[in-house]
């Protein structure tokens, strides 16, 4: 689930404020997984499972950040 | 004291007691009465004298206050680990609204004079107690500005996920159910409108597939669009896994849904 990845790796944040996603601090983040929300963004999953990996490791995305883009 | 007296890990996840040792815990509990409550009983009501702490183990309460025009509001539900009816007991004051277990439960409770005493021999109880009641403060301006401010669409859809933080389960296919009974005229009473309008705007993102409901049941078929409806965003204009699916009028219009009539 969304919530634990960025409870696990806070790094990660900066990944989901890159591509605009309004995951952190969403109340559905507990309950969806990367696989949906890369898709209700319209993100191929596998590019950013491998984005969250590498931030994980300590390559993450710098700010500044753009606010969330629309979702469905 | 009780010849049954419930162990004290009954305790444990309760904001209230959080910080206090096993000493500390195990005098809270020595204190304490639980009782089983079958769904639909009355726990307490309306204006009564607030004598007794209440928090909930397990199940599900709903506090409804009834206005001068008979109108009623639904303050909150309660889940479990929760407390409620303590504010009024330290405020002096009857009981906001009623209580009514809307699944079965079991509560545990306290009388005025002991919370009273356990405040004063274990201070971080009292700390505890200011800290959710300075929380449920924020959360209700939260809703007097939703209520101020918002289309009855977005306070419909605030609503949803102010549950879903409390009472959200994931189910089969991405969906997020809300784990206990809860019917459109719920929705209303949180949201100060009527079921008119609640009906209306359940069925229209039933009809897109946002959310699927049933009699006092509800899922969250689509997380993403119900939060971009509670955040003002807009709707993609492609979106991957609903172009076969156009937005109902619903949704197309911009004009302000009618506010509680």
């Amino acid at each position: 689930m969304i919530a634990t990845v960025l409870e696990r790796w806070p790094a990660t944040v900066a990944v989901f404020l890159h591509r605009r996603m309004a995951c952190p601090g969403c109340t559905m983040a507990p309950f969806m997984t990367v696989g949906e929300a890369a898709e209700s963004y319209g993100i191929p999953r596998a590019d950013l499972l491998a984005e969250l990996r590498a931030a994980a490791r300590g390559d993450a995305p710098q700010g500044p950040f753009e606010p969330p883009l629309p979702h469905g | 004291m009780k010849a049954l007296a419930p162990d004290p890990a009954v305790l444990h996840g309760m904001e209230l007691f959080a910080g206090l040792d096993a000493a500390a815990l195990a005098e809270v509990v020595r204190h304490a009465h639980t009782r089983r409550l079958r769904k639909g009983t009355r726990v307490f009501a309306q204006s009564d004298p607030a004598d007794t702490c209440h928090a909930l183990i397990d199940g599900r309460v709903k506090i409804v206050q009834q206005g001068p025009d008979g109108q009623q509001l639904v303050i909150r539900f309660v889940g479990p680990g929760e407390t409620f009816g303590t504010a009024a007991v330290v405020v002096g004051t009857g009981y906001p609204g009623d209580a009514v277990a809307v699944s079965d439960c079991v509560e545990i409770t306290w009388s005025k004079e002991v919370m009273a005493g356990l405040m004063e021999r274990h201070p971080p109880i009292a700390m505890n107690a200011l800290r959710i009641v300075g929380r449920r403060l924020r959360e209700v301006q939260t809703r007097l500005r939703e209520v101020s401010t918002e289309r009855v669409e977005r306070r419909v859809a605030h609503a949803l996920l102010r549950l879903v933080r409390q009472a959200g389960r994931r189910v089969e296919g991405g969906g997020v159910e809300i784990a206990f009974p809860l019917s459109r005229q719920d929705l209303a009473e949180m949201t100060g409108t009527t079921l008119h309008t609640v009906s209306r705007i359940v069925s229209a993102w039933d009809g897109e597939g946002i959310v699927e409901s049933g009699r006092q049941h509800l899922v969250i078929r689509k997380p993403h669009r119900l939060v971009a409806l509670a955040e003002d965003l807009p709707t993609p204009e492609a979106s991957t896994d609903e172009s076969e699916n156009p937005p109902a009028p619903l949704r197309k219009r911009k004009d302000r849904a009618p506010r509680a009539g």
